[in-house]
């Protein structure tokens, strides 16, 4: 892998840069999880009522939302 | 097979040259090192923002949730937390199979940044339609090198030269620097800006979650790869 003169490079977009955490990618699966995992913050109208027990039945819930099966990507 | 060559990269907080190694083809041990590390500093971050704790909950994914829905309730906004905390590496590399090949930037004997790519993807430009190319399914960069996490992150320019190599791979393998990806609507113009990556925006793919996909033909890898040289 020829990567010579990488700084030199690096620099040449410093004028035009951009924050690197934009470089990253997404399927279709990681873009339904960060929406349903918005839409389920969105969902919780008083968290600081929530008990223990139900903030765990909540959890549960938002992970068959969120968290779909890798199978079939 | 793993290739390791030494690539320049920038002290983010000095701005000075520093060697790290560029890994071509990184291992199922090394990804499943990453993993934990990368989730163990995020999880640091996290638990700061959140007050939440990870020994709370029974996985990581549960703890991702709850953390994300923490800060939210918290901050109003978790646009400046990682979209991808749930990626494991080895489970998306074992998942693609003979088509994926890791790279991976090591500095410090830590993996700064990963990009997956796969070889069974082809042009839709017309000029190239069907030749293949090489599309970048996964790209990550650690989150201490994350600006919206760290501030100022540790090293900066690891995903340029991910994109770098992916092109420079793609000449190696006689396609001519042809990719291709789907980009997330934050990213789009980071990819069609002609003064940074400058690739061809070929609209909402409508058939993978409404995302623009962009391609880089011989012509624009040349550009990108050589605008030092302007």
């Amino acid at each position: 892998m020829n990567l010579k003169d990488n700084v030199e490079w690096l620099l040449s977009f410093e004028q035009h840069d951009e924050p690197l955490g934009i470089l990253t990618h997404a399927d279709r699966r990681e873009l339904e999880q960060r929406r349903a995992m918005q839409e389920a913050q969105i969902a919780v109208p008083n968290p600081q009522i929530e008990t223990a027990n139900e903030r765990k039945t909540a959890t549960s819930q938002e992970e068959k939302i969120t968290h779909p099966h890798e199978e079939g990507k | 097979m793993s290739n390791r060559t030494i690539v320049e990269l920038l002290d983010a907080n000095t701005y000075e040259p520093v060697n790290a190694t560029f890994i071509e083809g990184v291992s199922k041990e090394e990804l499943v090192t990453t993993d934990r590390v990368w989730r163990t500093f995020l999880a640091t971050i996290l638990k700061e923002r959140s007050g939440l704790s990870l020994n709370q909950f029974a996985t990581w994914d549960e703890y991702c949730v709850a953390a994300y829905r923490e800060i939210y309730q918290r901050t109003g906004t978790v646009d400046n937390l990682p979209e991808n905390p749930h990626w494991e590496w080895q489970s998306k590399l074992q998942a693609i199979g003979d088509v994926g090949y890791v790279f991976g930037i090591e500095y410090e004997e830590q993996i700064q940044c990963l990009l997956l790519v796969r070889t069974d993807r082809t042009c839709r430009l017309t000029d190239k339609f069907g030749k293949p190319l090489v599309y970048l399914d996964y790209l990550a960069t650690a989150p201490w090198n994350q600006p919206e996490l760290v501030s100022p992150p540790r090293l900066r320019g690891c995903g340029k030269t991910m994109i770098r190599a992916a092109i420079q791979w793609s000449i190696d393998r006689g396609w001519e620097g042809r990719i291709g990806l789907h980009s997330l609507p934050s990213a789009e113009n980071f990819y069609r800006d002609k003064r940074i990556c400058g690739m061809t925006d070929l609209g909402i793919d409508e058939n993978y979650e409404r995302l623009r996909y962009f391609e880089m033909s011989a012509t624009q890898a040349r550009d990108f790869f050589e605008r030092s040289k302007k």
